[in-house]
């Protein structure tokens, strides 16, 4: 589900980078073969061919109030040790950030990079970043000390010297194999890596290593009114439980930006309710409406606007490889086979959702839609056929008509993973009139731990992408794998997978990504992938810039590190 | 009474006791943990997991526990949240006002509400008139408080784009905004609570209404009225007295949904996000609190009995 921990390993892929010398254009992705049909391609088109993305004309205007509704007031108010978002992601901000469209990296605080060998990063901090004017910074510069500082953090490196489990440094694997960090000048940060790491500087851009000010350890970090930090927005109300909410930080370091005098954050915990407060424009924001509430919201609110992307989640569910029978292909293909993706995408999205075999349709690596399309489990034209062959699959496996086969899927209490699981079950059962599938669905706190500890059958989940094919190819099927929870172990697909992270020419990486699609398409099946998840918005009618903002890589973190883009007319 | 009192409170001790060892045994039975909660994004070993733990106290034994926090509960020291380190006290008293002003208004409603119909329904028995009432208030009765909740929040939004205000402020902030969240949660709660409190009113009075000082009373030639609120009411109000005392712990318990629904910071709110993240020393003190809140409310009920019925005595 989260991005970090993905980038374990990335090491391997780091060569992709050696011979960049320097700047932003230079990285894996910028080179990376791009498919015309992902939506990375889609983001060199004009922004009117971006579908799904209204555009608000007019002037963009200072001042106003952005609303958001969030479940609840951040929790955890250190950024690099908290599991999920926190105030810094508006009043700090990230050191490198992706084009939300392109996926490229894309300069912040960071505003070049160069790598003058392959164990070495030299980042050039942008010159004239101002800290908020507010003691003890006082509107200081933020500078090679303080990324410095904050990269050994979120590293984990400063775990003993604070006194706190390294494990608390939530994002530690996505700056992995840093040897050390040093500000040689005050615009210059040297990174020397113990082995080369071509995902360091995409694990940078995590959406949750937010910056911060070196002095905040001394501070704490339990009282959100003594935060400063260089983004958009300084912090100038904390109600626990209520709202926070933030200013307008007058030195922000992109000119003319941000755009609204205040940004408030308001907890509403109930659904129902935050619907509400969007149709009675008390939020400006609803964020992953369903396809119910889409109809009560447009029914309600004809001028409010909806933007939908194939965003970086995907559906699936994960089989548990220590369950006997999950441990016969015939058996995982013969599921697979008898899915029907575009019923369950559809079923529960209507449209918008993308298709998915291996890989998440966003990577440019990815098989495209129509290739993808053409395979057997997911030819809609040929449904029929593969579902007899399924049959004869799981007869052959032993489970005749699915007797004696029997399963539970897990899922976490969300409704797109209950009801893909139902639908996958009302599917098989169909098919398979013997078959015996339970769901259960234990509370988060019981899932995350079932999950942990591999103790499951089989899971209806979903996932958030790594930024890059091979890291997350790698965290999910190799054996490795920081988030290969069923237990999936092959040595081709391990053998394949370490070659294409230490692979440094793009086109040979291209083709082990291939055949790695092929033979988890033909031999492995260790997920019945379902859908690449649509990202959906609705945003008030006079709030522009969200056409901008948000893109199939923004990351899917809610808006908050975006409040600088976005704006009233 | 004042020795009553004193045995009251003493005997409360081991009762405190009793649900101190309940809450710590309970919260860890629990199943889900909180430091993979707190870890779920790390790549965190068992090692790690352990290190964590143990800066937690989660590693303490349960004896060990009961005892620790036991000496805390006597210190007034009920722990810190393991996520956010702040004192649990703190985090109640900060949250507790909130929960208070609803219930309390809730109360107020529902006697307000329940009073008068449960004695019109006794006074008017088999009219028209009471089947309609008490068709009513088994309807009251049998409205979970969230649909009533979702009706007041979600329709007016789907029909006119209004509803009530979202972001919470406090009377001395805005306290026109402030009423305006806190009515209607009030009201929500206290509409379950009046139909429950009018059946029993009524069937309290029926009873009252056929005892031989209200017939004297009549005899005497009081007015219908004067007999009714001054014979009949202060005597059948005992068996309601202690079916609102009974019925607190539900307020309590019914704020957690109606909190939620109405985005107010109160205790209710504070529990289910503290049973969520796995926050046992948050679980515990609010559950402890409100154990303490229930015991003192039981005890200013007992007491009330004295007042409304002055043949009682305390020894």
């Amino acid at each position: 589900m989260l991005r970090g921990s993905v980038l374990a390993g990335a090491g391997l892929a780091s060569a992709a980078l050696i011979g960049c010398s320097s700047g932003p254009k230079k990285s894996v992705n910028d080179a990376a073969p791009q498919s015309a049909s992902t939506p990375a391609a889609a983001a060199v088109a004009p922004q009117a061919e971006r579908a799904g993305m209204p555009v608000v004309k007019g002037t963009p205007k200072k001042g106003g109030t952005f609303t958001q509704q969030l479940t609840e007031t951040n929790v955890q108010h250190d950024q690099h040790t908290a599991v999920s978002n926190s105030e810094w992601m508006i009043i700090g901000q990230r050191a490198l950030e992706l084009d939300e469209w392109s996926g490229k990296l894309r300069p912040s605080l960071i505003e070049s990079w160069e790598i003058p060998d392959k164990n070495t990063f030299l980042l050039k901090v942008r010159k004239g970043i101002k800290m908020h004017n507010r003691a003890p910074w006082n509107g200081r510069d933020w500078d090679a000390a303080d990324l410095a500082w904050n990269l050994n953090r979120i590293a984990g490196n400063t775990a003993d010297a604070e006194k706190l489990p390294k494990g608390n440094f939530q994002r530690s694997t996505t700056l992995e194999g840093i040897s050390k960090v040093e500000a040689i000048d005050a615009t210059t940060v040297k990174v020397t890596m113990a082995k080369p790491s071509s995902g360091f500087l995409n694990g940078i851009t995590e959406i949750r290593n937010v910056m911060m000010p070196k002095e905040i350890v001394d501070i704490g970090f339990k009282d959100p009114m003594k935060f400063g930090g260089m983004g958009p927005y300084m912090i100038t109300e904390s109600q626990d439980g209520v709202r926070q909410t933030y200013s307008r930080h007058e030195g922000y370091w992109v000119k003319d930006q941000p755009y609204f005098d205040k940004v408030v954050q308001v907890a509403i915990p109930d659904r129902a309710a935050s619907l509400a407060a969007f149709v009675s424009k008390q939020v400006s924001h609803l964020s992953s409406p369903t396809a119910q509430e889409q109809k009560t919201i447009q029914t309600a609110r004809t001028d409010a606007l909806l933007y939908s992307y194939v965003g970086v989640n995907y559906q699936f569910v994960m089989f548990n490889f220590k369950h006997k029978p999950f441990a016969d292909i015939r058996v995982r293909k013969a599921l697979n086979l008898a899915t029907d993706r575009d019923e369950v995408g559809s079923g529960y999205h209507g449209s918008g959702w993308g298709w998915l075999a291996a890989l998440h349709p966003n990577f440019p690596e990815a098989w495209n839609e129509d290739k993808v399309k053409t395979l057997a489990g997911w030819n809609p034209a040929t449904k029929a056929k593969d579902r007899e062959e399924a049959v004869k699959l799981l007869s052959a496996a032993g489970f005749a008509d699915g007797d004696k086969l029997e399963f539970e899927i897990m899922h976490k209490v969300k409704a797109d993973n209950r009801e893909n699981a139902l639908r996958f079950q009302a599917q098989m059962a169909k098919l398979f009139p013997k078959i015996k599938i339970v769901i259960k669905a234990p509370e988060t706190a019981v899932f995350d731990k079932s999950q942990a500890g591999k103790d499951f059958q089989s899971i209806s989940n979903d996932s958030t992408m790594a930024p890059d094919a091979v890291l997350e190819a790698y965290a999910r099927w190799h054996s490795k794998g920081s988030r290969n929870y069923g237990s999936f172990e092959n040595a081709e697909a391990d053998a394949l997978l370490d070659k294409a992270l230490g692979e440094l020419d793009l086109k040979a990486r291209q083709d082990l990504l291939n055949t790695f699609q092929d033979k988890w398409v033909s031999d492995w099946m260790p997920h019945v992938q379902f859908y690449a998840t649509p990202t959906r918005h609705f945003v008030q009618p006079n709030i522009g810039g969200f056409d901008k903002a948000f893109g199939p890589w923004d990351s899917g973190r809610g808006i908050t590190h975006k409040t600088n883009l976005i704006y009233e007319v | 009474m004042t020795r009553y009192v004193l045995r009251r409170l003493l005997g409360m001790i081991p009762t405190l006791l009793v649900l101190l060892f309940i809450v710590v045994s309970l919260v860890r039975l629990l199943p889900g943990n909180v430091v993979d909660i707190l870890l779920a994004d790390g790549r965190a070993t068992a090692e790690t997991k352990a290190q964590l733990a143990a800066k937690l106290g989660l590693d303490q034994s349960l004896p060990e526990a009961y005892v620790r926090y036991v000496g805390g509960v006597i210190r007034g020291d009920l722990g810190s949240s393991l996520w956010t380190d702040v004192p649990v006290t703190h985090m109640i008293m900060s949250r507790a006002p909130v929960t208070a002003e609803v219930a309390g208004i809730a109360i107020l409603v529902s006697i307000l509400i329940s009073i008068p119909l449960g004695v019109t329904s006794a006074v008017r028995q088999d009219s028209f008139l009471d089947y309609a009432l008490r068709s009513g208030s088994i309807a009251g009765i049998s409205l979970p408080s969230f649909v009533a909740a979702q009706a007041i929040v979600v329709l007016p939004a789907l029909w006119w784009s209004k509803s009530i205000p979202f972001q919470y402020q406090t009377f001395a902030e805005n306290p026109s905004q402030h009423l305006m969240i806190i009515l209607p949660a009030a009201f929500v709660l206290g509409l379950r609570l009046s139909a429950t409190i009018a059946r029993m009113m009524r069937t309290t009075m029926l009873d009252v209404l056929q005892q031989d000082y209200m017939r004297t009373a009549r005899a005497k030639g009081l007015t219908n009225f004067g007999i009714i609120v001054k014979h009949g009411l202060k005597n059948a109000l005992i068996p309601v007295v202690t079916l609102l005392g009974l019925q607190f712990a539900a307020l309590v318990g019914g704020s957690v949904i109606t909190e939620s629904m109405f985005a107010l910071p109160g205790i209710g709110r504070l529990l289910l996000d503290a049973i969520t993240r796995r926050d046992y020393p948050v679980i515990q003190g609010v559950v402890v609190s409100v154990g303490i809140l229930v015991m003192a409310t039981n005890l200013l009920v007992d007491l009330s009995y004295g007042y409304l019925d002055p043949r009682i005595r305390y020894s």
